[in-house]
């Protein structure tokens, strides 16, 4: 094993937190946890939205056959 | 590498049903990405934008039954690269903790998360994003590695060296030998504050 990969996160928490490098992953890890997740859990924003669902509804499919629309796609997000 | 690349063989395409749940499902963490990649939040949603602009214009070079998520990373990760050759040091560093309201943490924890918070900023964009994808997403190096184009080797060296440089800046190097940074007032409480913290998680599992 390379020291690289001996020293890895994923080697540190193996040893169940015990040792200071693992005590300290554990930790950073439950701080990025807490700070991304709840940015994933926010609302999207409604113009990204509303750009792939207009994009949903002049779309074909390989067939050729149009996508179907997004429910509020023609609502104009407002 | 342009993400397009290498899916131009077939001829079969993701219906585009398939195509748009696919992608509205991954926007939340592709927001985490940019906003690794960025650290600013209004520029993680200008860039997310951008992106996903691009992928609704090469739909038809994605190739279905291959890696989705790691198409869509990609086109993240180059849409950055572009945007920082284009607007160079034009983005203004973001200081607000992303997803930490005040009343969510103490007053000593929300100390410690500016810290951290201003720490990553001193990591590469690459090593952000790769310590995020392993420590947010759970994703495994090989799944790091697809998701950026790099070999795993790369994309181990990126999480182990962002590991050690935090926790270098928060609680001081690991060599002793090392000089250890002057701090403010401010790192001082947050540096007692993440060493409480990993002490309490230094115990024995529950």
């Amino acid at each position: 094993m390379s020291s690289i990969e001996a020293k890895s996160g994923a080697s540190r928490q193996a040893a169940h937190g015990r040792s200071p490098e693992a005590a300290f992953d554990l930790w950073l890890d439950r701080c990025l946890r807490q700070m991304c997740e709840s940015v994933a859990a926010e609302p999207l924003p409604e113009a990204l939205l509303r750009l792939v669902n207009e994009d949903r509804g002049t779309t074909t499919d390989a067939a050729g056959k149009p996508a179907q629309p997004a429910p509020d796609a023609d609502k104009g997000g407002g | 590498m342009s993400p397009e690349r290498g899916n131009s063989i077939g001829t079969e395409v993701m219906p585009a049903d398939r195509f748009h749940d696919d992608l509205v499902a991954l926007l939340p963490k592709l927001r985490v990405q940019a906003l690794a990649l960025t650290r600013n939040r209004a520029a993680a949603d200008d860039l997310l934008q951008e992106s996903v602009t691009k992928a609704l214009a090469a739909r038809a070079s994605f190739t279905p039954g291959t890696n989705f998520a790691a198409w869509m990373s990609r086109i993240v990760r180059n849409t950055f690269i572009s945007d920082i050759r284009k607007h160079r040091d034009t983005v203004e560093v973001d200081d607000s903790v992303p997803g930490v309201p005040a009343r969510a943490a103490c007053a000593e924890d929300h100390v410690a998360l500016k810290e951290l918070w201003s720490a990553m900023g001193r990591l590469t964009p690459e090593q952000r994003e790769a310590l995020v994808m392993m420590a947010v997403e759970g994703m495994s190096y090989e799944e790091i590695a697809e998701a950026t184009g790099v070999a795993v080797g790369t994309a181990k060296c990126r999480v182990f060296r962002a590991r050690n440089q935090l926790h270098a800046m928060l609680l001081g190097p690991t060599e002793p030998a090392a000089p250890r940074p002057r701090l403010s007032t401010r790192s001082t409480r947050a540096r007692a504050v993440v060493e409480l913290r990993v002490n309490e998680a230094s115990g024995p599992p529950a």
